[in-house]
């Protein structure tokens, strides 16, 4: 019974190491054009504007790796990070600037692509209720106002500090202001100005800030 | 001018990278092999640090019939991007000397 027994286990491992090395070998032969396959899928999932020279990016890279094990590697490593550059790459910033006299310049970014501070803000502020949006505008200001001396905090150097006085001559700062994207660097300033300056580009400017800000206005994908 | 941005250590790592020969640029794969750094780590940090303004990335100058693959795409630091990689590496090579911990190499 025990030969019996010793013989078909014998043949079972036998069948599974052949069945094995065969689909080993199989998942090394095509490992070149599914490690392809899975990158085209990845580069899918990014935002539209940068599918293609990410997925061009990305399918050069597996012919610099030498291993099967370092191409699926890779591969695999594109189609998991893919929704997190997706979001990296639609992620809307506007960038101000304040010149304080006295103390220097402090920046404030805002980053427009939140999905919990700015829908829930514009959700309050289309509330029937006069008071609700009175709390909004007043949590809002609170807000930016804490945002903005952290940053001034941050930012200045040793000695420098933001004092009430300088918060009080605010009508006296410089502003300067910038719509960022990926690749897209906007200077609002320069924006009003060349659409006083140059009437006839107005509809040309007016399609690049509306191409930066996109992504606020696509649904969010599923 | 580049912007302000989280620095951890798969950043140190890769600014180490481009500093010790700013004007050469490498390619993802290169970068990767020699900071031992996932695709799912290194792509993200590279597209944050190009948004960032920290590197560039340009298209390598070869024809894809002629060589048989896609064009690679190659990073280097911008003069801003070395000038903060610089501080940032003296931040946390002092950072180490004042806490004991071993330097960055």
């Amino acid at each position: 019974m025990d030969l019996i027994a010793n013989v078909a286990a014998a043949i079972i491992a036998f069948c599974a190491s052949v069945l094995g090395s065969i689909m080993a070998h199989d998942i090394c032969v095509s490992a070149e054009r599914t490690c392809a396959k899975i990158i085209r899928k990845a580069a899918s999932r990014l935002a539209p504007f940068d599918r293609e020279a990410g997925e061009s990016e990305w399918l050069a890279d597996p012919h610099d790796r030498e291993t099967v094990h370092e191409k699926y590697q890779h591969a695999i490593g594109c189609f998991l990070v893919a929704g997190k550059m997706r979001r990296q790459a639609r992620a809307v910033t506007i960038a101000i600037s304040f010149q304080v006299t006295g103390v220097g310049t402090i920046p404030l970014a805002l980053n427009m692509s939140s999905w919990v501070l700015g829908p829930l803000f514009f959700k309050a502020m289309n509330a029937k209720s006069d008071t609700i949006k009175k709390i909004v505008v007043i949590f809002g200001a609170l807000y930016l106002l804490a945002k903005f001396i952290r940053s001034a905090n941050r930012s200045l150097g040793p000695g420098l500090k933001l004092t009430r006085e300088h918060l009080k001559q605010y009508k006296t700062w410089g502003y300067g202001a910038r719509i960022k994207r990926k690749g897209i660097d906007l200077n609002v300033g320069n924006i009003f100005r060349a659409m006083v300056l140059q009437p006839d580009r107005i509809q040309e400017i007016i399609k690049k800030v509306s191409d930066c800000l996109t992504p606020l206005n696509e649904p969010r994908p599923t | 001018m580049a912007e302000k941005i989280r620095v951890s250590g798969p950043t140190l790592k890769l600014l180490k990278l481009l500093l010790d020969d700013p004007k050469r640029p490498r390619s993802g794969a290169e970068i990767s092999k020699a900071t031992k750094l996932g695709s799912g780590t290194m792509y993200p940090l590279l597209q944050r640090l190009e948004i960032a303004k920290w590197i560039e990335g340009e298209w390598e100058d070869v024809e894809p019939s002629e060589v048989g693959r896609p064009r690679r795409r190659l990073y280097k630091l911008t003069r801003s991007g070395k000038a903060a990689a610089v501080n940032e590496l003296a931040q946390y090579q002092t950072a180490a000397a004042t806490t004991g911990a071993p330097a960055w190499t």
